[in-house]
């Protein structure tokens, strides 16, 4: 059984030298750590956040984000613009996720292929690595007679339109359907990172560091020469306690999709000037609807139905697809721009309030946002939200509006500081008189992807190698030469059940 | 410290109506607020001045509804601020900086007395006002200042009530045991 060591309570400073050096803990550097543990190669897991279990959920929101999401979970894009939802502790995003599960599309690979030459990541070479994640993490359809009434109202709007949709696949077994993944599973049924391969790489022997943020890599020449961390307690507003130190003949940045380009920055290693550019988001627009009967999308799988009805390019350039999203009462009181009574008037039909989201496809006709430092060493996202992204949100605001009013809304509205009810079709035209875009209305993002893109002319070669280092390799969402127009954890996974070959034949083992 | 990042980004227009503030808060004081139990963790008093009088009018509450005030939410919201990074420390104090800033008020918005200072009425026009200006600065400051106000104060259980949320189930750490 590897140790598991938690930095905050180190008197020492601690330096440790391994095979394989695993940094971040989410859907990636899990499943890598698991298989390279399993094959016995010696691995080192270092991760920021704590390690926690669903004895430390306390469904509270104003416990759980500050405990489990980036920035205490304040993270914003650069200009405040946009609310990125993020995860922070062992598992990752894994551990707060909600639970939608999809392979790669077949498009999106062709995709990558024709136009950034990555080559080798076919669906069939794929195949045998999602089969595995999906028997690992209990992958399966929910059943739509166990959804919950807000991603019914999906269900019933879409099927009225004649638009496509399906349940999602969840990564769940044992599911009490309590409705608080997004605080972290409190029953133990999400079959998340923390729960499944980290435990099973612990028990093939490897070390696992929790609150053990990583300041930088140091280089020799063409090489990492060793991992530099510093521990931070929960609750800390910055890494303050023991130093880490660890040297590994290989290192792998598994951090994500803002965190890992912000450490290969803060070390100096950007390839190209590539580091950073083409971060994606799926950037998010919601709207709420008002029923006549209790909803209580606050409780309930969060999200387990889906329709990618308009998932090609729609006029602006972007597709999109439309989901459902939990009411709790924090997470749709910081997304509503209004104050005063007026808020208090829109909370008190909390329990009669459904969600629709609808999710962009980025990364096809634009370039996305690209991360920096900022003073302090933090990542910082800049993401323009264009003319053609600003129009495509209107448009996808009216067919959320036409979805919910056709499932029976007595009204929907947009999340725009000028409060807009709409209560029939006809009323949707009102949304042409809104502004769009940055600062004009809500916007998040809860898949970050991209930033160390593979490909022909990016970031990591189809190896997941760094260009020009000799022992850096990339496993995470941040490989993404685009977004995917589905939730991406099952495609970090099978990436990273993939890689976990290539990176054993790296350090002389085939799997 | 005016903050070079925001000056950069939103151009010489806020970036001047915030030096100017500086210069003006030097000359004007805000409403006097008595510091919180315990202390303040990250806010300076000026900024703490500004905070009380922002969630006072945010979520003023109602016969029924504990109002922000009455739940210490500028409190939380301190605290919270104190376990961000110092980046982020800096910005939000500098949100509550600009709000409060009286020659900014006065050359955009006709208010010559600091926002601490203004009636309830006067200072919910305000954020209004924020909410839809033309100055991005303002856009994106009041964002920020209303989803922490909001994420401190609906989270906490005595506003559950009004939104007939019965609270999460007896699970996992909820479970109490």
């Amino acid at each position: 059984m590897g140790e598991i060591i938690k930095a905050s309570e180190l008197d020492a400073p601690l330096s440790l030298k391994t095979k394989v050096c695993i940094i971040g803990s989410g859907a990636g550097g899990a499943v890598l750590a698991m298989r390279l543990a399993e094959a016995g190669i010696d691995t080192v897991m270092l991760e920021a956040g704590p390690l926690v279990s669903s004895e430390d959920f306390t469904l509270r929101e104003d416990e759980a984000y500050p405990l489990l999401y980036q920035d205490r979970g304040a993270r914003v894009s650069g200009d405040g613009a946009i609310t990125i939802m993020q995860g922070r502790s062992v598992g990752g995003g894994t551990t707060v996720n909600w639970t939608s599960c999809y392979r790669t599309p077949e498009p999106v690979l062709r995709h990558w292929s024709e136009v950034h030459g990555v080559k080798n990541l076919t669906s069939k070479r794929l195949e045998p690595h999602f089969e595995a994640i999906e028997k690992l993490l209990s992958i399966a359809p929910w059943p739509e007679s166990l959804s919950n009434a807000n991603n019914r109202k999906l269900f019933t709007g879409a099927r009225k339109l004649g638009w496509q949709v399906e349940p999602t696949r969840r990564n769940v077994a044992g599911c009490v359907s309590s409705g608080y993944c997004g605080m972290g599973c409190p029953v133990d049924a999400k079959q998340a990172m923390h729960l499944t391969t980290i435990p099973a790489a612990l028990k093939a022997g490897m070390t696992l560091i929790a609150e053990c943020p990583v300041l930088r890599l140091e280089k020799e020449g063409a090489r990492v020469s060793a991992v530099v961390a510093r521990a931070q307690a929960v609750g800390d507003a910055e890494p303050k306690g023991q130093m880490i130190r660890v040297e590994a003949e290989l290192v792998v940045v598994s951090a994500g999709a803002l965190n890992g380009p912000a450490l290969l920055l803060r070390s100096q290693i950007n390839p190209g000037g590539k580091v950073g550019k083409r971060t994606f988001l799926h950037p998010v627009v919601a709207m709420i609807g008002r029923y006549a009967e209790p909803v209580h999308a606050f409780y309930g799988p969060p999200q387990s139905v889906a329709s990618h009805q308009f998932i090609k390019p729609q006029p602006g350039g972007y597709g999109m697809f439309i989901e459902s999203a939990p009411v709790h009462p924090m997470l749709a009181a910081s997304v509503l721009p209004a104050s005063g009574l007026e808020i208090a008037d829109l909370l008190a039909d909390l329990a009669h309030m459904g969600a629709l989201i609808a999710l962009h496809v980025d990364g096809f006709e634009d370039e996305g946002g690209s991360v920096s430092l900022r003073s302090g060493g933090l990542p910082k996202l800049d993401y323009p939200v264009s003319r053609g992204l600003a129009a495509a949100m209107k448009l996808s605001h009216k067919r959320l509006a036409e979805l919910s009013l056709a499932a029976g809304a007595e009204w929907v509205a947009s999340l725009h500081p000028e409060q807009m009810i709409l209560r029939n079709k006809a009323d949707l035209k009102r949304l042409d008189g809104l502004e769009y875009g940055a600062f004009a209305h809500t916007i998040f993002s809860a898949h970050q992807m991209g930033g160390c893109a593979m490909g022909h002319r990016g970031v990591v070669d189809e190896h997941f190698a760094l260009r020009g280092m000799d022992n850096l390799y990339v496993v995470d969402g941040s490989l993404f030469p685009t977004s995917l127009g589905v939730n991406p954890s099952q495609s970090i996974y099978g990436l990273a059940h993939l890689a976990a070959e290539e990176i054993a034949a790296a350090v002389g083992v085939k799997l | 410290m005016l903050n070079r990042r925001l000056f950069v980004k939103y151009g010489l227009l806020g970036g001047c109506a915030l030096g100017l503030g500086g210069l003006g808060l030097t000359l004007q004081k805000g409403r006097p607020t008595d510091a919180p139990e315990g202390g303040l963790k990250s806010l300076s008093p000026r900024q703490w001045a500004t905070l009380v009088a922002a969630v006072a009018v945010i979520n003023p509450g109602s016969e029924k509804l504990a109002s922000a005030v009455a739940l210490k939410t500028a409190r939380k919201m301190d605290r919270l601020i104190a376990s961000l990074d110092t980046d982020l420390q800096g910005e939000l104090g500098l949100i509550l900086s600009l709000l409060e800033n009286p020659i900014a008020g006065a050359i955009f918005d006709g208010n010559f007395r600091p926002f601490s200072s203004l009636s309830a009425k006067r200072r919910s026009e305000v954020i209004k006002a924020w909410q839809v200006s033309s100055i991005n600065l303002r856009r994106a400051a009041i964002k920020s200042l209303l989803g922490l106000v909001h994420s401190c104060y609906w989270s906490q259980p005595e506003t559950w009530a009004h939104m007939g949320y019965p609270g999460p189930p007896a699970l996992g750490g909820a479970s109490g045991g």
